[in-house]
């Protein structure tokens, strides 16, 4: 007895309504079924195909899907923690030393400490910091690859971002996996709201030199990253940030 | 009977070990039930809020082994909220003061503190084995009161709990005068034990059977304990890599050597594949092996050892064997009986080098197959059905697809069909869990063709309360059903009461069950406790809208003789 392994069924990719997706060019099995949205594992180690969330629960493709809320895929694969925990370990355990730096989350009262050697990618660390602070976090990846924390109890978005060995607040998932573990030095789950707004104006003074000057101005580091050269930028980690611009 | 001597009785309920045989023939009379319960010798409680400790002390005072179930089963997967309960303590403190003749005691998904350890050392002058799996609670300290104080002390079982490490002190605390040991696993130990305490404790114990250690120890100390347990039948390994001298492993050859008796491995953990061939030798006499905490092998290091385990009969391993890596198991494997594939990658949608086709390729070369877990990212039911065709002896199917909701990967329809065949050509299934795109047909199947079921696992499943009830109405000998993200709501939760009575827990979450609904089963079923879990206060909520009842986030119903809880938190409201 054996399977039928032919795998032709453009029909069958038609009769469900997928649409130009199924004909781009993909490194997939001929006809393999593909969920709008979702991306294949690729080469790159660290970017593990995440399908966002939203297209899961919907493209159950019976019309009445699951009832859960879009974000909330809580333990699952059902995997013990043990698990999880035991194999992050593991997979870490083969490189020299741990790398604890201190983790914060807005509104949470107490900080915790992860170690960064234990992952080996964005995705575990972020899977781990789900399960650290709170069960009903969940990752969210956007288009841009930009990668947010979101609970799912009251829709309040989290920004991972880190601090690097020049002081700088960073957003988590720009550099290769390996730079990241070298440079980060603590981690804050910044609140999605605060991270666009303008708040730092009054609660981070910021003394502006430039030229040898000194002037006081008030301004926001985000938009200071935007708007400045980096190379001429050094930002100091003290709590009222100072802004040197070099000539 | 009436007239016969009580030892006589005794002497006839001796034969009698089975649990369930032991509660009927309590029934039929109270010189028998008496003449039982002062015999008994072996109780299970399958849900430790069922019953009172107390209660269970006082029916049997002559007790020697007890097992105690706590968390539901989904508590596994981080859907029961921490602080939820659980607790060992009572039913220690119970022990403690009615069944002092107790010698074992089995405990899962429990809460256990280092007092309630401290207080089991201390009570019980015969006892002889603690097991704990998927506990918490504990730390390193009580370990080491278990070991300092229970003299007859011979099995020591630790699986996968969460242990604080307070040092390495504990291993140490097995006085000089203990020799008794059979079994000892402390696999789940984090921390590092000290190498001269274990070689003493395992010279001493020429009863060593079962021998499972965790991480920290080295190459060089397992070789040095292996030379002293020629008798050895159970090893989890310490640590495997290579960054010991070659002639660590020659000795751990030698040694291995001497294990004639070996039939079961475990641990691996970030074993270097060079380190494995050091095995080899090993492998032709094993029937168990367990490569599920090595992410570090790949498929080529993993058929190489599995490929010469031609004994085998239990495996369990990663998905990175791949379709090619179980195409050599099912080659060289013919008496497996039982398969785990575990997935590396964790996030929904991630990536599995395992699909049907491996599955289907074990089906065909290991027809003696009987318990199966297996998480893949793509199933079709046509593989299903040749599965079900070619192990009709399945009494534990579990099959994951990583994606949930994921139709037939060929045909796009969803997955009833191939369960559908499962359920009907295992008939001694027990246990199932199911995934993937499913309707209410196949609840159809399984309601009618699985009947020996006892526990259902369901997961982003069905199109409506139709689902549900039929496997509440046709599996007869269901008892524990547990549901997540599936639209069953209050009709289908009322379409059975009676039922609960049969079964001993119903968990569901994510669905569409709300509050009056569990209200109302509560006011037909008092002998059940309605337990509505919410990890956020939305007591306000539910006052505010009147019309319009919310969802009931989590549900847990159990039947009971003890009443509502009282250990139970502030999220969980009991009906």
């Amino acid at each position: 007895m054996s399977v039928e392994t032919k795998r032709s069924s453009t029909e069958s990719s038609a009769a469900s309504g997928l649409d130009f997706e199924d004909t781009a060019l993909t490194l997939r099995l001929p006809g393999a079924v593909s969920e709008p949205d979702r991306k294949r594992a690729s080469s790159d180690a660290d970017a593990d195909a995440e399908a966002d969330q939203s297209t899961i629960a919907a493209s159950a493709a019976s019309s009445d899907a699951p009832p859960a809320p879009k974000a909330r895929v809580v333990g699952w694969p059902p995997v013990r923690s043990f698990r999880k925990n035991a194999l992050a370990d593991v997979a870490g355990s083969s490189k020299a030393a741990a790398k604890f730096v201190k983790v914060a989350v807005d509104g949470a009262p107490y900080l915790r400490k992860v170690d960064l050697e234990a992952y080996a990618g964005y995705n575990q660390l972020l899977q781990a910091l789900q399960d650290k602070f709170f069960s009903h976090f969940t990752i969210r990846k956007f288009a841009d690859d930009e990668r947010k924390l979101v609970d799912a109890v009251n829709g309040t978005e989290y920004v991972p971002t880190y601090e690097d060995k020049d002081g700088d607040w960073m957003l988590v998932g720009d550099v290769p996996w390996k730079m990241f573990v070298e440079t980060c030095q603590r981690l804050r789950l910044m609140k999605s709201s605060e991270a666009h707004q303008e708040p730092f104006n009054d609660a981070y003074p910021m003394l502006v030199i430039m030229d040898g000057l000194k002037e006081s101005r008030k301004l926001c580091p985000a938009d200071v990253l935007l708007h400045v050269r980096h190379e001429l930028v050094q930002l100091s980690s003290t709590a009222f940030g100072s802004l040197m611009v070099l000539s | 009977m009436t007239y016969f001597p009580e030892e006589v009785v005794e002497h006839i309920f001796s034969f009698l070990p089975a649990q369930r045989d032991r509660n009927t023939v309590s029934l039929v009379c109270k010189v028998w039930y008496e003449i039982e319960r002062l015999s008994r010798r072996s109780v299970f409680v399958g849900n430790c809020y069922a019953v009172r400790a107390e209660r269970v002390a006082l029916r049997f005072p002559n007790v020697r082994a007890l097992t105690v179930k706590g968390k539901p089963h989904f508590a596994d997967f981080n859907l029961v909220p921490p602080d939820w309960g659980g607790y060992a303590g009572p039913w220690i403190e119970a022990a403690a003061r009615g069944c002092v003749g107790l010698e074992e005691l089995r405990m899962k998904r429990m809460v256990v503190s280092d007092e309630s350890l401290e207080l089991l050392s201390r009570s019980f002058p015969r006892f002889r084995a603690l097991v704990l799996i998927s506990c918490e609670g504990f730390s390193t300290d009580g370990l080491a009161a278990i070991a300092s104080h229970c003299k007859l002390l011979s099995e020591l079982d630790l699986q996968e709990n969460e242990v604080e490490d307070r040092g390495p002190r504990w291993l140490s605390c097995f006085p000089d005068s203990c020799t008794s040991l059979v079994s000892l696993n402390f696999a789940c130990i984090k921390g590092e034990v000290n190498a001269g305490s274990l070689e003493r404790l395992v010279s001493r114990s020429p009863n060593l059977r079962s021998l499972r250690l965790n991480r920290s120890v080295s190459v060089d100390t397992l070789a040095k304990i292996l030379m002293r347990t020629p008798n050895l039948e159970d090893l989890g390994t310490g640590n495997l890599t290579d960054d010991f001298q070659t002639e660590s492993y020659f000795r751990l050859t030698s040694a291995l050597e001497k294990c004639k008796m070996l039939r079961s491995l475990s641990g691996f953990w970030d074993a270097s594949p060079v380190c494995l061939s050091f095995i080899y030798p090993l492998c032709a006499q094993l029937t168990g092996l367990n490569l599920s905490y090595a992410p570090t092998l790949d498929a080529s290091d993993l058929t190489k050892m599995i490929s010469r385990c031609v004994k085998l009969q239990r495996l369990w391993v990663l998905d990175c064997i791949s379709d090619k890596g179980l195409q050599v198991v099912a080659s060289s494997c013919k008496d497996l009986q039982e398969l785990r594939v575990f997935p590396s990658d964790f996030y929904v949608a991630g990536y599995s080098a395992v699909t049907e086709e491996g599955l289907v390729a074990i089906s065909l070369g290991c027809p003696k197959l009987n318990s199966l877990l297996y998480f893949c990212h793509q199933m079709t039911n046509a593989a299903l059905i040749t599965v079900a065709k070619n192990c009709p002896n399945f009494t534990r199917f579990r099959l994951c697809i990583l994606e949930p909701g994921k139709p037939d990967v060929m045909t796009n329809q969803p997955l009833d069909e191939g369960f559908g065949a499962i359920v009907r050509e295992c008939k001694g299934l027990r246990r199932l869990s199911i995934s993937g795109l499913l309707t209410d047909k196949v609840f159809m199947y399984i309601g009618k063709y699985a009947k020996q079921l006892e526990m259902l696992s369901i997961a982003f499943a069905g199109d409506s309360d139709k689902g549900m009830m039929h496997v509440m109405n046709g599996c007869k000998n269901l008892r524990k059903l547990e549901i997540r993200d599936s639209p069953f709501g209050d009709a289908a939760l009322l379409g059975n009461v009676a039922k609960y009575e049969t079964m001993r827990s119903l968990w569901m979450s994510s669905c569409n069950v709300t509050l009056k609904g569990c209200q109302v089963l509560a006011s037909k079923m008092p002998m059940l406790n309605i337990e509505v879990i919410n990890e956020w206060d939305g007591s306000n909520e539910m006052e505010e809208n009147h019309g319009e009842l919310p969802k009931v986030e989590k549900l847990y119903v159990y039947r009971t003789t003890a009443g509502a809880r009282d250990d139970a938190p502030n999220f969980v409201k009991i009906l």
